[in-house]
């Protein structure tokens, strides 16, 4: 219990310290909320919260990517949400000597005993993190400079440490002080108690006041520091969890063109408020870069710092956002260049391993699409694409109508004479004009007639699906491209739309039913594994050698299907596929995402040779892919990297029609 | 700065041509038609041009079917400020008769710079612009890959096989766009959305379509692959009978 004067100084001091806390906390507040509205955060409320507490109670967000760091995380965690009540009754202890939040019971006992136990594992976390921050510098913390030296984590790491022994001490002394009543619950107090134990009472008292102000001190001194620092992810991180996009990653948002002259992103408020909210929810813990592969390619981009410059820009404008004027500057150039914005591959990496669920992509992508609707500014390369996605439907802008030249000498049914089928195929742009994938259309086209599926295709009515307009910022081109073929697949009576390439996939089961279509869709390693196991479609087991398979981004991470490839792989080799390094939904991407495939890769190593490479290490002599892009990239890695003897890519379709039994 | 750009809608480079009515002109269904890709040098050197000097006027001019529009509306998703079609449904091969035709319209205003692609990829034919040069009587640049302008001076380069040429006039002149002059833009989505509310003039023309008339055409036919007669100097006999008999070129 403290005096009248130690009261007062207590009381205002935590005034102060509140009062700072909750100013600039509402300034952030104040900043996201210039972004736009977005009903999408506020569906299902309680699953959404369930999701947060779930996640980050159990550290599912720390632990995930990095086991250790994340339990050192989960043990400082723990140590907090232990000592919310601890430092309560330490105040309280201010006014009425031995306050209690809880009384005196055994869960209080058990409580103190939980406080006890983790400031122990909490100073221990604090030394692991201290010794991995400063000693191993590992480069996802500490690159790249300048924008990573904070010397926040070094006091963050400080004051926890004062934290954690101020309190220890301060309860060793008070044990010896009123008599080891609670001595029982609290093991680590007790052995603290014994380093001061030989103190003369007066030495001691004065010593636990020092404790007891050092730490109460230190609390208050932390509430200030936290808003202005990435530790304001301790607020901003569940709050951003419990706002998380609820769609497959990666997952872009249409503009309504009637209803706004600014397309895309150009000054802060023409985002949506939760893009903002990330740049504050932001961490610097780079597990995002961890998995760039733009960034692992030497390019330079890095997602985190995509998040950190933008968080320092809306600060710097913070003045002019919260008192509702606009910015000074726009984003790009200050703060990020177009290089970093064209880099990304939109490959979901980032986001797959973000603890709290920022969205990298859609990010990005608003930034592209300013560039290239309002200002009419890509990389060159685009331009080609772009006219051929206008005139002939194709990125590549081959003749239209050569688009079902592929089938030549195939027996491929057309819908318009098909009547009613069971699968629309949709063979998209890749399947229909790019040599590599032409041969994979045939593939599948020689499947699905053996084992005497229901089937047709487009033909001519067939376009591009739009995905790299979309991904390449030209939403105004993919919007009209998207309306088309939703009204062109409407017309037909099928029960599932298949398709060959996973981005395909993505764009008819995911976006286009912002344009009014729902459609069940099927991937050709799904259909394909489903015809084997029922017999439908009979292959040679065992009689393929050791294999490995690339997952593709679109059929992975964005859709999770990740079983069916390697089940067709296991009944051709009679074994599951060699893994890679990276695979499942931390493969790594060929580099053709995001409109990649149509951009020159000029900064940096490229990406496909670094995955080559990878597929290689395996050992085996074939690498599975189930993407034309992929595909493509991958038969480029091998000839570029001259291991053609070594490795060969074929797209599953291709090894199981090589090992069909006739 | 007043800038005339002279543009023409051709079928697409990629789209396959086919003999259409009476093997005279080509079959036009499921053919997409674009700006004649040398005009779009021209389209883009006149915006870079007025960009430049802060001002002006752009206007472009197509002689063609109502077909046309669409070539026009595409330049004006690049900002150009007036476009009209002469319309006209004779498809003439004859050059002077089109440069009769824009000579006329031409004349009415007074244009500082007339821009247009070297030749039309569909016909080829490369007469246009010094024909309407020499119609307005004013001089004519041709297969530019280089514009420069000071004042009313007007300085050239043309690639050749064995070098650059460099050559000079004064304005008014008719100058036509090579590949290599500039890069074309991709119009900003403001610009096509303008573009789409844009009303299209247009004046109906009479082109004289027989001083030069289509009489057939054919499509070529298609390459067999090559023959390999054999190696080294015991084929050169075979080689020799093959080209005298089959070939007939010896």
């Amino acid at each position: 219990m403290l005096g009248w004067t130690g009261r007062i100084v207590l009381v205002l001091a935590i005034l102060i310290a509140l009062g700072y806390f909750m100013h600039e906390v509402w300034l952030r507040v104040r900043i996201i909320r210039r972004g736009k509205h977005d009903v999408k955060r506020w569906d299902r409320p309680a699953e959404r919260l369930g999701y947060m507490i779930g996640r980050v109670g159990a550290q599912i967000c720390a632990i995930k990517d990095r086991p250790f760091t994340g339990v050192m995380h989960a043990f400082v965690f723990w140590g907090f949400i232990f000592f919310t009540v601890a430092t309560l009754n330490h105040v309280g202890g201010a006014f009425k000597s031995g306050f209690s939040l809880f009384g005196k019971n055994t869960f209080n006992d058990l409580w103190f005993l939980g406080v006890d136990v983790v400031a122990a594992l909490t100073l221990i976390a604090v030394i692991a993190l201290a010794v991995r921050r400063y000693i191993f510098k590992p480069a996802g913390i500490t690159q790249p400079q300048p924008i990573s030296r904070s010397p926040h984590s070094a006091i963050v790491l400080a004051l926890i440490f004062g934290l954690m022994l101020t309190y220890l001490l301060n309860q060793g002394a008070e044990m010896i002080l009123k008599g080891a009543s609670f001595a029982a619950y609290m093991p680590v107090s007790k052995a603290t108690a014994g380093l001061v134990a030989g103190m003369a009472p007066a030495t001691l008292h004065a010593w636990n006041l020092f404790f007891w102000w050092s730490h109460i001190l230190m609390v208050l001194g932390f509430l200030m520091f936290i808003p202005g620092s990435k530790h304001l992810h301790l607020l901003s991180g569940p709050v951003n969890i419990f706002f998380r996009s609820r769609e497959p990653i990666g997952t872009l948002q249409p503009i309504d063109f009637e209803k706004t002259e600014q397309f895309g992103v150009s000054t802060l408020p023409h985002y949506q408020w939760k893009n903002i909210s990330d740049f504050f929810a932001c961490i610097d813990c780079g597990r995002c870069q961890d998995v760039c592969p733009a960034y692992a390619t030497g390019k330079p981009l890095s997602p985190k710092v995509v998040m950190m410059s933008q968080r320092k820009h809306a600060l710097h404008e913070a003045r002019a956002l919260v008192s509702g004027g606009e910015p000074s500057e726009s984003i790009m150039n200050t703060w990020l260049t177009p290089d970093e914005i064209w880099a990304c591959t939109t490959c979901g990496a980032c986001m797959e391993a973000c603890p709290v669920m920022n969205e990298h992509i859609p990010t990005l992508i608003d930034l592209r699409r300013n560039k290239a609707m309002m200002e009419s500014d890509f990389p060159q390369e685009l331009n080609a694409a772009f006219r051929g996605l206008e005139t002939n439907a194709n990125p590549w802008n081959m003749g239209h109508d050569s688009r079902t030249a592929w089938t030549d000498g195939l027996n491929v049914p057309i819908m318009s004479q098909a009547g009613e089928v069971e699968y629309l195929w949709y063979v998209g742009c890749a399947g229909s004009f790019d040599d590599r994938a032409k041969a994979v259309s045939r593939a599948v086209a020689q499947i699905l007639n053996q084992a005497g599926v229901s089937y047709a295709i487009l033909g001519l009515e067939e376009k591009c699906c739009g995905d790299p307009a979309r991904r390449a910022g030209n939403e105004y081109l993919f919007s009209m491209m998207a309306m088309e073929n939703v009204q062109v697949l409407q017309q037909y009576k099928f029960r599932k739309i298949l398709t060959t390439c996973p981005h395909g996939y993505h764009m008819i089961k995911n976006e286009y039913k912002q344009f009014g279509g729902q459609f069940e869709v099927v991937h050709h390693t799904e259909l394909i594994a489903e015809l084997i196991k029922s017999g439908k479609l009979k292959v040679n087991q065992n009689g393929l050698d050791a294999v490995t398979f690339h997952d593709s981004c679109y059929l992975g991470r964005y859709n999770e299907i990740y079983q069916a490839p390697r089940d067709i792989l296991q009944q051709l080799s009679g074994r599951a596929p060699v893994e890679m390094g990276r695979h499942h939904n931390k493969s790594f991407c060929c580099g053709a995402g995001g409109g990649r495939m149509f951009m020159e890769e000029s900064l940096g190593t490229r990406i496909n040779h670094s995955r080559t490479e990878e597929a290689a290490a395996t050992g085996a002599k074939m690498v599975g892919t189930a993407c034309p892009f992929c595909l493509s990239m991958l038969d480029d890695g091998i000839k570029e990297t001259g291991i053609t003897e070594k490795l060969q890519v074929r797209d599953i379709a291709q090894l199981v029609v090589e090992h069909l039994q006739s | 700065m007043n800038i005339l750009v002279l543009i023409k809608q051709v079928p697409d480079t990629e789209a396959t041509i086919k003999p259409g009515a009476e093997q005279k002109s080509i079959a036009e269904a499921g053919v997409k038609f674009v700006i004649n890709p040398y005009d779009e040098y021209a389209l883009e050197e006149a915006l870079r041009l007025k960009e430049a000097q802060g001002g002006g006027k752009i206007k472009v001019v197509t002689v063609g079917p109502e077909r046309a529009k669409q070539a026009l509306r595409s330049a004006a998703e690049l900002g150009v400020d007036e476009v009209l079609l002469l319309k006209t449904d004779t498809a003439s091969l004859d050059g002077l008769a089109i440069a009769q035709v824009l000579s006329e319209s031409v004349a009415k205003e007074s244009f500082d710079l007339i821009l247009m692609g070297k030749e039309a990829i569909d016909d080829g034919n490369m007469q246009v612009g010094p024909m309407l040069a020499e119609l307005l009587d004013i001089p004519c640049l041709n297969v530019i890959t280089k514009l420069t302008l000071s004042g009313r001076q007007v300085t050239a380069e043309r690639e050749g096989d064995s070098g650059v040429e460099v050559l000079e006039t004064s304005l008014p002149a008719v100058v036509t766009c090579q590949k290599g002059l500039n890069e074309p833009r991709y119009p900003s989505i403001r610009g096509k959305m303008a573009a789409m509310k844009m009303v299209i003039a247009e004046q109906t023309v009479t082109v004289s379509g027989d001083r030069a008339v289509v009489t057939g055409l054919q499509v070529p036919s298609a390459r067999s692959g090559g023959k390999i007669v054999g190696e080294g100097a015991a084929a050169v006999p075979e080689l020799i009978k093959l080209l005298h008999d089959e070939a007939k070129v010896i």
